[in-house]
């Protein structure tokens, strides 16, 4: 019993512990599912030109891109597929994060950056936090994935001692135990279906 | 009484009825978050090319289908314009096939790769959309399902924490504790970043 009263505790507290991620979790996934609207606008644009001193110009244009968003403070990933260089001297590339988006003029030349600076809006950074962390010159971001880290692992540890908390603290076992075993038995099938024939 | 135990079946019957997903889906996640540990890779790339006549009148459901019983292709699909080229992408989990048809020799070049076990997974847990065939609907269901039960297990344990303990400042501070690092990384990504 002593157990029971353990594993019970960890379940409650575990799930508090996960609570909003499950939620961001149900939420981002019925977004990815049905691509609503209303969730998908973006916010205001703005422009702004910073000058920057960058010593070597690599020819690199990821090293490149890296080393103008580094002198420009800014976090996130630079988009290789919307990286280029134009006859007139300049560097242009996208760089993505989960709030923002910035599309950047560098001049080589003069060494000024024109950012187009566009917020993302409230849903669509709700809907990143699904899988943000570990987003480039973004420390505080690691305690997110960190937190995704022990989500994961605890809400399979919850589906487990969830089915040990019913079975060992419920008289009738078998409607539970039947039914879990019907669609694990299912679920498994099917996926073994689809991934040979779907 | 009635209500606690109601949401009590709801919350132990959601997870009889979707734990084999709710496991694959944490499990790929796993796979996912770790990514070091679990490298992905193609484990054979088949390239061909060929020639299809009559593609070029086909509209895109038609063209997918098309290819799929030409070449014996699988999954989801989606059809882009690239200049010249109509685009043809197809997912399966552990297989993607890209087919370019350029016009108008409607000459064909299909690029599969195989991956392995956890491009399999990572695929299986990026699998979503009600387009594909019977078996995606039904898998996108059973994912609108999962995605709910999310919400289900996080409302309902919540309900049954409360109604369950007696000493409840240890849950209130581990709720005010991950509400507010939700709350401050939203107001970072949207303010402070």
């Amino acid at each position: 019993m002593r157990l029971r009263s353990l594993v019970l505790k960890i379940h409650f507290y575990g799930g508090l512990v996960c609570f909003w991620y499950l939620i961001v979790l149900g939420i981002s996934s019925l977004h990815f599912n049905h691509h609503f609207s209303f969730m998908d606008q973006s916010g205001d644009s703005i422009m702004w030109t910073h000058r920057i001193l960058i010593k070597n110009h690599s020819s690199d244009d990821l090293t490149l891109s890296e080393a103008i968003r580094d002198s420009l403070s800014l976090i996130g990933w630079p988009l290789p597929w919307e990286t280029w260089r134009d006859s007139t001297g300049h560097f242009h590339f996208a760089l993505e994060q989960p709030g923002r988006r910035y599309v950047i003029d560098y001049s080589l030349t003069d060494n000024v950056a024109e950012v187009q600076e566009t917020q993302k809006g409230f849903w669509r950074v709700f809907n990143s936090l699904h899988g943000a962390g570990g987003v480039p010159n973004a420390p505080f971001l690691q305690v997110w994935s960190w937190y995704t880290r022990f989500t994961v692992i605890g809400v399979m540890f919850s589906v487990f001692s969830g089915i040990y908390l019913w079975f060992s603290g419920n008289k009738d076992k078998k409607s539970g135990l039947f039914t879990l075993i019907i669609s694990l038995a299912v679920a498994i099938l099917w996926m073994i279906q689809l991934y040979l024939k779907g | 009484m009635m209500l606690y135990n109601l949401i009590r079946r709801l919350h132990l019957f959601a997870t009889f009825f979707l734990a084999a997903f709710i496991l694959m889906y944490f499990a790929t996640g796993f796979v996912m978050i770790f990514e070091d540990n679990f490298q992905r890779k193609d484990v054979q790339v088949e390239k061909i090319s060929h020639a299809v006549s009559g593609v070029q009148t086909l509209n895109n459901d038609s063209l997918a289908q098309r290819l799929k019983q030409k070449f014996s292709i699988r999954g989801q699909y989606q059809v882009r314009q690239d200049g010249h080229q109509s685009v043809v992408n197809f997912w399966h989990p552990g297989t993607v096939t890209e087919v370019r048809i350029t016009h108008p020799a409607d000459s064909v070049y299909l690029t599969t790769k195989k991956g392995n076990l956890y491009t399999t997974m990572h695929h299986f847990h990026r699998l979503h959309g009600y387009q594909g065939g019977m078996n995606y609907y039904a898998w996108s269901f059973i994912f609108d399902l999962s995605a709910l039960s999310m919400i289900v297990f996080a409302l309902s344990g919540l309900y049954l924490w409360y109604k369950t303990e007696r000493e409840r400042l240890a849950g209130w501070v581990v709720m005010i504790t991950f509400t507010t690092l939700t709350a401050l990384t939203i107001i970072y990504l949207m303010f402070l970043s």
